[in-house]
């Protein structure tokens, strides 16, 4: 009959077993798993491929945009997904696009900043506009938006789709080349994102 | 001894003028992110990116209400004045409803198991170390996702004294045991009211049921239930009938609620237009949720949610249509339905604003003259009900309409959504609704729960957005355990209509802050075409 001590430890082998398993699939593996992350730590930084979707967007100014193939000119990119009447977290992710912007200095001239409505039944390309001038964004940070199904394809392609616009995560994305791609998610700071940038163009 | 008593009074009045103008002033920093001193309030947030203004005011994230908002990771904390100035201890029911009611993330989820507790915060100068420096009363470091603010001692003061107000208000509507709710009808019978009242006592026997079965056991926790128990009330409906003559309606309003104050005015359907009521709640602060109306007002307000934005959003449609295809010679045709002429009113403003010409004939002089009127248009547009365009199908002229023509998909429709025989194939409709076949799924389990009740109608549509009204505030309330705020209701309602509770009428229900109409997705739609 299995003691209560067996049963105990095994018991602890199995979740502890299972958590690294979680935590191994994680960084290498398929699904993606949120990163675990405590208050105060660097954010996860994850390498990830993705391919992004050849659907039609409009930028801020109602201009078509084919992002996949914006993608084929070589250069960082730093994309994010927003809504303009985000309670919380977008006003922090696009703050932090605008420090990295200007942390960049000279280096901004190379690297594309996007920022992708998860609310593009709302977020009209008028709507886009009044809120990137809320930041004063450089020319090389558009915003994007489209039809839904389209939009709801690059969420997918980029691991961040969620049924509810306000569960979107905190994340950015940082293509280092072709369809490679680094992940930051939890709370991200500008210093790292010009660091990783600057690190990138410099390295050349 | 006079004079001093003139001294005190005088004394008296200063300083509590001094503590009105602080509270305006902690207000403007709350909503509108200015300072005491008139600067743009300024922030840095995530080690050093700048907000300002409106985008590092307080409403930003912790909402009109104070109760804050759960974005996946991001927990925005209650700082209402009952929980910001008294000592922050874990509540089971808060906990409950965090862990599994919220949608979080992994780390809001990791927090939300570790309850924190803090002092009261008891002055400005707690206030101020709060917002600048990000350290709680228990010396606690805040999320890097609060913003590190830029201000001074004056400033949270005023923040403080507007602080102390916040979420104080009454809940009119609400007493220990019951949440009163009221609807708005005409006198006149019709299937839709019918319809509508129907489904709303039907919902609320049913609620209350439940409610009677978890009081009668208080004491024994099923899933929990006791852990609630203490907010759950009764609802009740007051259905407030107006007349058809319209201009005593704000007076009328006035005088039911005063003789019975609602928490919310939950659907209801009136003919014609919806303002008169728009601007009652308006004014009253009354959630006014999902009116079946054609005719929403296109302003947004604070208060009144709205399903879509009815034929003002169709005629808007219309126009961008026009104007796109850059036709001359347009003609409007005005049927019998009350909104028709409306409609055509707006659209020959929309298309003044855009240069291009438009003419406008009621049904009958185009059909006295329809030989002239078919020969000179390059695009017709229909204001059409069902019967309307039975009238343009026996005078034979139906198929002979332009290529470019346009109608209102609601105004065609039926009860049931569904158009009339014989509709050209290349018309063009404006459609809010759910393609026939690609509806969300919840349409085939509320049409089980309709026919469970014996709930047979031809106003389905109604039958489904009256049941959409009183299933997004129970689920709204849920959420909101004991914390009966109007605000919270309305933030409440934005932040989860996304969570399934679309009935199965429209592609998608999505809102937000500020956002007023519910459907999203609509289109236009050329019949023939997918």
């Amino acid at each position: 009959m299995l003691s209560r001590r067996t049963f105990l430890m095994s018991t602890t082998a199995m979740l502890v077993s299972g958590y690294a398993g979680t935590l191994k699939a994680g960084f290498s593996g398929t699904p993606t798993l949120p990163t675990l992350m405590l208050d105060d730590a660097d954010p996860t930084r994850i390498i990830r491929h993705y391919q992004m979707p050849d659907v039609p967007l409009v930028d801020q100014d109602g201009r078509p945009a084919y992002l996949r193939d914006e993608l084929q000119r070589e250069g960082p990119v730093l994309m994010n997904f927003i809504f303009t009447t985000c309670p919380g977290i977008c006003p922090v992710l696009s703050a932090t696009f605008a420090r990295t912007a200007e942390l960049l200095g000279e280096h901004l001239k190379r690297t594309r900043l996007w920022s992708i409505s998860v609310d593009p039944d709302y977020d009209t390309p008028k709507r886009l506009s009044k809120y990137r001038d809320q930041f004063k964004a450089d020319e090389q940070w558009q915003f994007f938006t489209g039809g839904s199904t389209a939009v709801k394809s690059i969420r997918n392609a980029f691991d961040t789709d969620s049924d509810n616009k306000m569960a979107h995560q905190m994340l950015v994305l940082l293509r280092l080349q072709n369809d490679t791609w680094m992940r930051f998610e939890g709370e991200i700071e500008a210093e790292s994102l010009a660091a990783e940038i600057r690190n990138k163009l410099t390295r050349r | 001894m006079k004079f001093t008593l003139y001294c005190l009074l005088l004394w008296l009045c200063s300083a509590l003028l001094s503590v009105a103008t602080s509270g305006e002033d902690g207000k403007a920093l709350y909503f509108d992110g200015k300072r005491s001193n008139g600067a743009i309030l300024r922030a840095r947030v995530a080690g050093g990116a700048v907000l300002q203004g409106e985008l590092a005011a307080c409403v930003r994230c912790h909402r009109p209400s104070g109760y804050g908002v759960n974005e996946s990771d991001a927990r925005t904390a209650d700082i209402t004045a009952a929980t910001l100035f008294n000592p922050l201890k874990p509540r089971r029911d808060y906990l409950m409803r965090s862990l599994y009611q919220e949608r979080h993330g992994v780390l809001a989820q990791m927090s939300a198991r570790t309850p924190r507790s803090r002092p009261a915060y008891q002055n400005a100068s707690d206030i101020l170390r709060a917002l600048r420096e990000g350290v709680d009363t228990a010396g606690e470091k805040l999320s890097a996702v609060m913003p590190r603010y830029d201000i001074d001692i004056e400033d949270a003061t005023a923040l403080k004294a507007f602080l102390q107000t916040l979420g104080n208000e009454p809940s009119p509507g609400v007493d220990s045991e019951t949440i009163h709710f009221a609807t708005v009808v005409s006198e006149v019978d019709s299937e839709r009211k019918n319809t509508m009242l129907t489904v709303m006592r039907a919902f609320i026997e049913l609620h209350n049921r439940e409610v009677a079965r978890e009081k009668a056991r208080a004491d024994y926790s099923p899933l929990y239930k006791s852990e609630l128990v203490h907010a759950r009330r009764y609802w009740r409906l007051h259905v407030w009938t107006l007349p058809e003559q319209r201009q005593n309606w704000p007076t009328l309003l006035e005088k039911l609620y005063s003789e019975q104050p609602v928490f919310a005015l939950l659907g209801g359907h009136v003919n014609g237009v919806w303002k008169p009521i728009h601007e009652f709640c308006e004014g009253a602060r009354l959630p006014c949720l999902f009116p079946q109306t054609n005719w929403p007002v296109t302003t947004a307000g604070q208060y009144t949610l709205y399903l879509s934005q009815g034929i003002p959003g169709e005629t808007q449609q219309i126009a961008d249509r026009l104007d796109e295809i850059d036709v001359r010679n347009i003609l409007q045709i005005t049927g019998s339905d009350r909104n028709a002429a409306a409609a055509a009113v707006l659209l020959e403003k929309l298309a003044q604003e855009r240069g291009f010409p438009i003419k406008t004939v009621s049904l009958t002089e185009y059909l006295n003259n329809k030989e002239q009127n078919q020969s000179q248009i390059d695009s017709a547009v229909l204001w059409f009900n069902a019967s309307d365009f039975s009238r343009l199908s026996d005078s034979g002229v139906a198929d002979k309409l332009p290529d470019s023509s346009f109608a209102a998909g609601s105004l065609l429709v039926n009860g049931n959504r569904s158009l009339p025989e014989g509709l050209p194939p290349n018309l063009n409709l404006t459609w809010q609704y759910a393609l026939p076949g690609q509806e969300p799924p919840r349409l085939y389990r509320l049409r089980g729960w309709l026919a469970a009740r014996q709930i047979h109608t031809t106003e389905e549509t109604t039958a489904l957005n009256t049941y959409l009204a009183l299933d997004a505030v129970r689920h709204a309330l849920v959420h909101a355990v004991d914390r009966y705020s109007r605000d919270y209701l309305i933030e409440t309602i934005e932040h989860e209509i996304e969570n399934q509770l679309n009935p199965g009428i429209y592609p998608r229900l999505s809102l937000g802050p500020g956002q007023r109409f519910a459907a999203k997705g609509a289109r236009l739609r050329v019949r023939g075409r997918p």
